[in-house]
Formats: C-alpha cells, structure tokens, sequence
C-alpha cells in the first residue's frame, strides 16, 4: 500500500525518525503520540510529512509562546538574582519584542551569511550588516487578530493587551511564590527543562523507543518536587476543565517522566492555568495526580500505541479515524481528506511544511 | 468458567463516627491481637493510645504514631495556617517512607494501617491548594474544592491499591446530607465537598460504624455492621461477621471473623 498523499520531496533529516525504516520515529512525544491517537492520518499528514495550512491562525500558539517565554525570562533573571521588579521589567521588555514582527532583507555583501571578506583580509563578520546577514526594513507590531474573521474578532480574548496584563498579574499575584523553582547543579532554573528516557521497548527497526519533551518549569513545593505545566485558557476554570487533565497524555508522559527521568523523583504534575477574558485574567493551580497503577496502565497502553505505529511505518500506510474529524476544533486536513485519493496532492498546494522534532533541543533566553 | 474463591485481600475499612466515639481507642483491640499498629494522625488524637496501653507495655510497643498537622498563628484577629505547611505534604511522605518501616507497599497483613482522620486530612488538603494558589488564610473558590476534592478521591484509591498489602483503616467524622433523589438526610463519611462523602465508601470493602446504642446505665458503645435507615454500611462478610461489636474488643473481633486469629510471624 501507498501513502495517502505522496511527501513533498525528501524529507530533511530529523534525530527523532528512524535513519533505516523511513516513516519510523522512534522518539514520542506528547504531542506526536497525541496526534497518532486522535488520527494516524493526521498524524502522517502532520507529524511525519509536517504539513500546516498556510491560513492557520497561530494565534493561540504564539500566545502561549510568548506567555511561556516572558514568564522563562523572569524565571532566569530572578535566578541570576535580579529583583522581583528588575526581572518582571526584563521579562516585559523581552516579551515587547517577542511582539513585533520584523520584515528584514537579505544583506548582499555577505549574501545572508553574516560573514564576508573585504581585500586581502580573510573572511569575517560582514561589517555592512554587522554580522546579522540582514537588514531591518520594517517592524510592525504583531496582530493577534490577523486571518480571523469578524465574528472571531470580536470574540478574541488574545490580544497584545491581555498578554502583557495576565503575565503582570501572573508576576505581581505570585512575587512571594509557594513554587519555588529548582535551580539545577549548572546554577540554570529548571525550566524549558528538556527530558528523555528509554522506555526499554524496541522499534521495528531493533532501535530503543524513547519518551521525550520539555517541562515548563519543575519547582519545589513544601520541600518536595513538582513538574508545574502551565496552560491558557478562555475557559473558566472549573472542575470540567481540571477534569480535563485526567485521563491526559501529556500530564501521564509527565509523570511518568518525572519518577523515572529523575534522580529525584517527583510528586507529579501541577497545572499552573490561567483563564484568558476580555476583562480579566484569573490564575488557579490544581494537581493533576496519578497513581503508581494508572502510570503503568498508561505506559501499557503507550505501548501499545507506538507498536501500532511501527505496524503501519511497515507497512506505508496510516488509516484515518473518521470519528476524528469533526473533534478538536476540526481537523485541518479534513478538506484533503474529503477528495479522493487519486487527487489529493493537488489539493496540499494550501499546506506548506514544518517539520516537527521531538528531539530538538529548544533555545534558551 | 473460573470458581469463585477468596484472594485473601486485606481489609480496607472506613469506620465512621461522631468526634469522641472511640473510633481511635477501638484501636487498641487489634493491638492486643498482635497487629502491628502504625497511625497517620491528622487529628492530633493519639493520647487515648498511651492512656488505654498504659500497663501493657507490649501492647504499647506495637504502636507507631505519625501526627502531622499544620501550624496556626493570630494576627490582627485572623487565625491562618504557619508556611511551611506541614500537615498534607509530610503526611503523604510518611506514606512513601514511614520512619523506621519504608513504604507502606512493603506492609504485610500483620500489619494495619490507620489514618486518622480523612476528615482533617482533607482540611489540611485544603490548605496546601489554597497555600499553592497564594490564597491561603482566604475563603476556599469554586475551582478550589475541586482541585481538593481530586486530592482526597487520590489519596483513598491509593490506600485501596492492591499494591497496598497491608490492612486500612480510614477513620472519618460523621456528616449529614440529602442525597440527590432522596429525601431523607442520612449519615456519611465526612469528606470534602458534598459529592465526595455518598461515593467515597467506594473505596473500601468495609463501612463501619462507631456509636452508641442504649441510655442511661445501659448505654454501651458499639461498632456495628449492619447498614440502617440512616447509614449505609458494608462488610464483605455479611451473615459471617456479627452486626455490631462491643467497641473493647470490636475491631480484633471483626478482623478474626473475616481473616481468623493472626498468625506468628
């Protein structure tokens, strides 16, 4: 059997995917696992081929980006033993730039690299651009409402102003914060802290399977440590949404990281949420626990999941579950799926590529 | 098919009572039987152990009492817990490491488990959310109970586990509620919440009950088993255990009836 629709062109090398089976990844992460369950079609479509549609709105995303980043920053600066006042002022100066958006042209001289030669001397930073391989033309400050409609406009709770007032409230609410964050043995905070484990299954390809992702933030709470996730939301809070972290994915792979990754191991997960409305930003933390059993009914089932992975990377074929489709907000590549087989590398001229990774490491502030 | 036959569980036992009842002094009976009696005190309740073991110092010496509870100050006229707090977090550490005795997994059957009580217990899970949400000293929210309430649900599945070998006792104050659909105010296991209490016996395969029964000379306090118009109970063992034991001996009693005489390690 074939691919549904066939990859763009040949695909860049990624750590996470199988250098022998092509279409095997063999390094899960919350986010690729949760796709394969929602749908394997989506998540050839998505994961593996890394196919967005270019009129996503990503503006849920680069909000939690830049709410995640500002609150990274002050992490950072307190740690290097800036006040609560100077570190929020350094988190909020970032967190402004974190929300303009530049339009830059490429520097000719160097052609982009940001090195150059001049005369007899050897290659080095290209002085016209000073070494950024680029000129600044433009900058604009980021529209959040940008490719929403009129109705989702005036719907929109994520702007620029509700932004930077949730992270000052967030800031001012939590100055004399319970969470201590867990400065690890480099003197680093513990937050964007990336982990990995073997899970001790192997691929089809004889290769270990691993578990990977990145934590928010692992902090202390009465003197014992807690991975502390944290979410945005319109929502209220209330226990539906608390109720929604369990049975999770992510908040299990968590866990399940956090007894097993560790030298210590921690309590569990805290979901530091806050509610996003026009008017407001409301903060509640809750724990969302798991026994040692319903870790290792999880992990079971993981299994289970990644081997089915493995059958269809075999086999080149990933079925869609058409249950799937209307859920999530609606998948995005319910429009390709509708046509039939036959056509439907036409109709991917509206997605472009952005390859996901698990195992790429992510910057640091 | 597979018969039907006993995997020789431990008990796990939510015994209910009015504060004072004599729910932590039943103890002493499964003591005197030869358990091994280890006590997660949330109630600061533990005397009554010393003063009824107090010319038995064998039976005594089979007592480990663990007391946590959180600290209280006044200031300006407002009495709020002391940060750090103490009573939740280091009580569930206890669980994974008891001081001297390890996780509570590795407990055999001659060993019972008691925690006392879920009721304060969830008292000082109230706390630690409000303490995690910098709203302690303040009136607990909405989200609040919930997020508490999921605390306690998890700390009694925990002790329900089968990992768990050891037998429970969970000791609980009484509360009264109309259950949706009833009319009449019957008598649960003070847990946090209104929907906590009705469910929360889930968790255990026996519901006991610590009262009084009789007046004046007569009046004897009694554990019973036998559910009323008022109180549901459960015994895993109806027709083999008794509907009610004298409180001296109940507890001893009862665990002989469901698992026969302890035997020597």
């Amino acid at each position: 059997m074939t691919t549904a629709v066939p990859l763009h062109s040949e695909p860049e090398v990624r750590l996470s995917f199988s250098k022998t089976l092509p279409g095997w990844q063999f390094a899960w992460d919350s986010t690729s696992l949760g796709t394969f369950k929602e749908c394997p079609r989506k998540y050839q479509l998505s994961i593996l081929f890394g196919y967005r549609h270019r009129k996503a709105t990503n503006l849920h995303l680069r909000f939690g980006q830049l709410y995640h980043r500002a609150l990274e920053v002050y992490d950072h600066r307190k740690c290097d033993g800036l006040s609560h006042e100077m570190a929020m002022r350094a988190a909020l100066l970032d967190l402004a730039e974190g929300c303009q958006d530049e339009a830059r042209e490429p520097c000719v001289k160097c052609n982009g690299t940001g090195a150059a030669s001049y005369g007899d001397l050897p290659a080095n930073r290209c002085w016209d651009c000073e070494g950024k391989g680029s000129f600044l033309i433009t900058r604009r400050w980021w529209d959040p409402n940008e490719g929403l409609t009129p109705e989702k406009v005036q719907e929109n709770t994520k702007t620029i102003y509700t932004l930077f007032r949730t992270v000052v409230w967030y800031l001012d609410r939590f100055e004399d914060d319970p969470a201590q964050t867990i400065v690890l043995s480099d003197g680093r905070p513990a937050v964007e802290l990336s982990f990995r484990f073997d899970t001790g299954w192997k691929g089809p390809d004889g290769e270990s399977i691993l578990m990977c992702g990145h934590m928010d933030r692992v902090v202390t709470i009465s003197d014992e440590p807690w991975v502390l996730d944290r979410k945005t939301t319109k929502q209220t809070i209330t226990k539906n949404y608390t109720d929604s972290f369990h049975p999770d994915n992510q908040m299990s792979l968590y866990t399940a990281a956090g007894r097993i990754a560790f030298a210590v191991p921690v309590k569990g997960v805290i979901v530091d949420a806050v509610q996003i409305a026009k008017g407001f930003s409301r903060f509640e933390r809750f724990p969302t626990l798991r026994t040692e059993g319903q870790i290792n009914e999880w992990l079971e089932d993981t299994k289970f999941w990644i081997g089915l992975a493995g059958h269809f990377a075999e086999i080149g074929y990933y079925p869609m579950n058409d249950k799937s489709c209307d859920k999530y907000g609606g998948c995005p590549f319910r429009g390709v799926c509708q046509k039939d087989p036959a056509v439907r590398e036409i109709w991917m001229g509206d997605y472009q590529v952005s390859l996901w990774d698990p195992l790429k490491v992510r910057g640091d502030v | 098919m597979a018969p039907i036959k006993s995997k020789g569980e431990a008990s796990k036992i939510l015994m209910i009572g009015a504060n004072g009842s004599g729910k932590t002094g039943s103890l002493v009976s499964l003591a005197r039987a030869g358990y091994n009696i280890r006590v997660l005190d949330f109630d600061n309740g533990a005397e009554i152990l010393y003063q009824l073991t107090k010319g038995e110092p064998e039976v005594a010496a089979r007592f480990d009492v663990e007391t946590h509870t959180d600290d209280y100050k006044s200031q300006a006229g407002v009495v709020q817990p002391v940060t750090p707090l103490k009573g939740f977090a280091n009580g569930m550490k206890v669980l994974d490491n008891w001081p001297g005795f390890g996780n509570i997994n590795t407990w055999g059957p001659d060993t019972v488990l008691v925690l006392d009580s879920m009721t304060m217990m969830g008292k000082f899970i109230m706390n630690h959310i409000l303490f995690l949400n910098a709203h302690l000293g303040q009136n607990p929210q909405l989200q609040h109970w919930g997020a508490a309430m999921s605390i306690q649900e998890d700390v009694m599945a925990r002790l329900y586990s089968p990992t768990v070998k050891c037998h429970v006792i969970v000791m609980a104050h009484i509360t009264f509620l109309e259950p949706e659909g009833e009319a009449v105010r019957k008598a649960y296991p003070s847990a946090l919440g209104n929907k906590l209490p009705p469910k929360i016996g889930s968790y255990f395969n026996s519901t006991l009950h610590v009262g009084v029964k009789g007046s004046g000379a007569n009046q004897r306090r009694v554990i019973s088993t036998k559910s009323t118009n008022t109180i549901d109970l459960k015994t895993p063992a109806p027709g083999l255990v008794k509907d009610e034991y004298p409180i001296e001996t109940g507890l001893a009693d009862y665990f002989k009836d469901l698992h026969g005489p302890l035997k020597a390690a």
